[in-house]
């Protein structure tokens, strides 16, 4: 009895939570723009290297309360393709560590994929445990970029109330917010592979929303 | 031998405590203005996503299926960009009085001084800090301006609507919708480079408060 009552408030606690992390495209765009605008002003991010970069994610990790363990993002997902950056693909990732047990419970993370496999692993949300990736703190801004940097899978920025922290990449799950796609592209069964081919592209109702992040990914 | 020790650390405690008051008034206030810089900045940045919203529910107004409801987000999202522009004004207000505040006890402190040229190289720094806040302080006018000139523009489209909502009323308005919407495109990248600007800024002011 003592055992059901314990899960029934665990699952009380976590359920609003989950629940609050997967936010609707029109609400994420501007959001994720925030967070890219500031690590850009604060030369946190290199863009030298968002010019290699095939693919970018930009997340808000929140750590669920305390006892339940494991965290959650809620972002968005893009690739370059030959027109340029394609349109926004809503993402949430469950579990793992990243970045927050380095600091605190709310960190704003930029990761750069480097290599198309990887934008691909993230398009199919797939899992990703510790060592599957090579994850590394990303150079920051207006610092010399080598080969190292370019190859690798990630180049990773983490921000929380302007600390610049250390990569913690444990196991995490990435999932696809298919609902949020659908509602933004007006297209029930976009996929995220198409949304990041183009094929399905910014709706004209939504494109003076993702301008700031196409112009800050210059 | 304890009572000594006792008064050895009593002694070294207040001598630390009174090196941490000796913050002039001058730096003591570019800490605050730093802050006050800071929340401008997290008001911007709110104002930047509000007018995205409000953006996007004006071209749902002329291109989505659910014109009703869009139009009542842009409602609701207006009087919110309103009500943290409200925020924003008193904040540019603070952080004026506090450049103000700071410059004239620099100015004081700088007074105080007997080398002269100590006195030359601190009212050459004074001069850097005042011109540098001139800049910032015509832009922040300037984009305040158009900020005026755009949400007048919203109010009135909302005025507009309330009195005449109808498939043809849209279309017949479909100019001005795209002119705000023009409009709010160039003041979601004017507020940018005017962040940019105030981040340097802040740089500068806690540079001097020693944070």
């Amino acid at each position: 009895m003592k055992n059901m009552l314990q899960i029934l408030l665990a699952t009380l606690i976590a359920l609003p939570a989950m629940n609050g992390r997967a936010e609707s495209l029109d609400k994420l765009v501007p959001d994720c723009a925030e967070i890219l605008g500031r690590m850009k002003r604060e030369d946190i991010i290199n863009m030298d290297l968002v010019k290699e970069a095939k693919g970018i994610v930009i997340l808000n990790v929140t750590g669920f309360a305390i006892g339940i363990g494991g965290s959650g993002g809620d972002g968005i997902l893009m690739a370059k393709t030959d027109k340029g950056w394609s349109g926004p693909v809503a993402i949430t990732t469950d579990g793992g560590t990243l970045g927050i047990d380095v600091g605190g419970q709310d960190n704003d993370i930029v990761m750069l994929l480097m290599n198309n496999g990887v934008v691909s692993k993230w398009a199919t949300g797939e899992h990703f445990s510790s060592s599957s990736a090579s994850a590394v703190l990303g150079p920051k801004g207006g610092a010399a970029i080598d080969t190292t940097m370019k190859t690798r899978d990630f180049n990773v920025y983490i921000w929380n109330k302007g600390a610049k922290l250390g990569v913690n990449f444990g196991g995490f799950d990435v999932n696809i917010n298919e609902e949020a796609n659908a509602n933004y592209y007006d297209k029930p069964l976009v996929s995220a592979k198409d949304i990041l081919n183009s094929v399905a592209e910014v709706p004209a109702s939504k494109k003076d929303g993702m301008a700031r992040i196409y112009d800050l990914l210059k | 031998m304890k009572n000594t020790l006792v008064a050895l650390v009593a002694f070294w405690m207040v001598l630390s405590f009174s090196g941490r008051a000796q913050n002039s008034d001058s730096l003591n206030l570019a800490a605050d203005q730093a802050a006050s810089m800071n929340k401008l900045d997290d008001l911007m940045g709110r104002a930047q996503k509000r007018l995205s919203y409000i953006m996007t529910n004006l071209a749902e107004l002329t291109d989505g299926n659910d014109a009703n409801n869009s139009f009542d987000k842009f409602k609701d999202n207006l009087s919110d960009l309103q009500d943290i522009r409200g925020g924003i004004k008193d904040r540019v207000e603070r952080v004026r009085d506090l450049q103000g505040q700071r410059i004239a006890a620099w100015t004081k402190e700088v007074s105080g001084l007997t080398d002269k040229d100590m006195r030359k190289m601190t009212n050459a720094q004074i001069d850097k800090a005042k011109s540098d806040f001139d800049v910032l302080d015509k832009q922040l006018r300037e984009v305040g301006g158009d900020a005026n000139d755009l949400t007048a523009l919203l109010e009135d489209l909302k005025k507009y609507f309330a009195s005449s909502f109808t498939p043809d009323s849209i279309k017949t308005c479909a100019p001005m919708i795209e002119k705000a919407r023009a409009s709010g495109q160039e003041m979601v990248k004017d507020v940018d480079i005017l962040r940019d600007n105030i981040y340097k800024q802040k740089k500068e002011v806690k540079g001097t408060s020693g944070n």
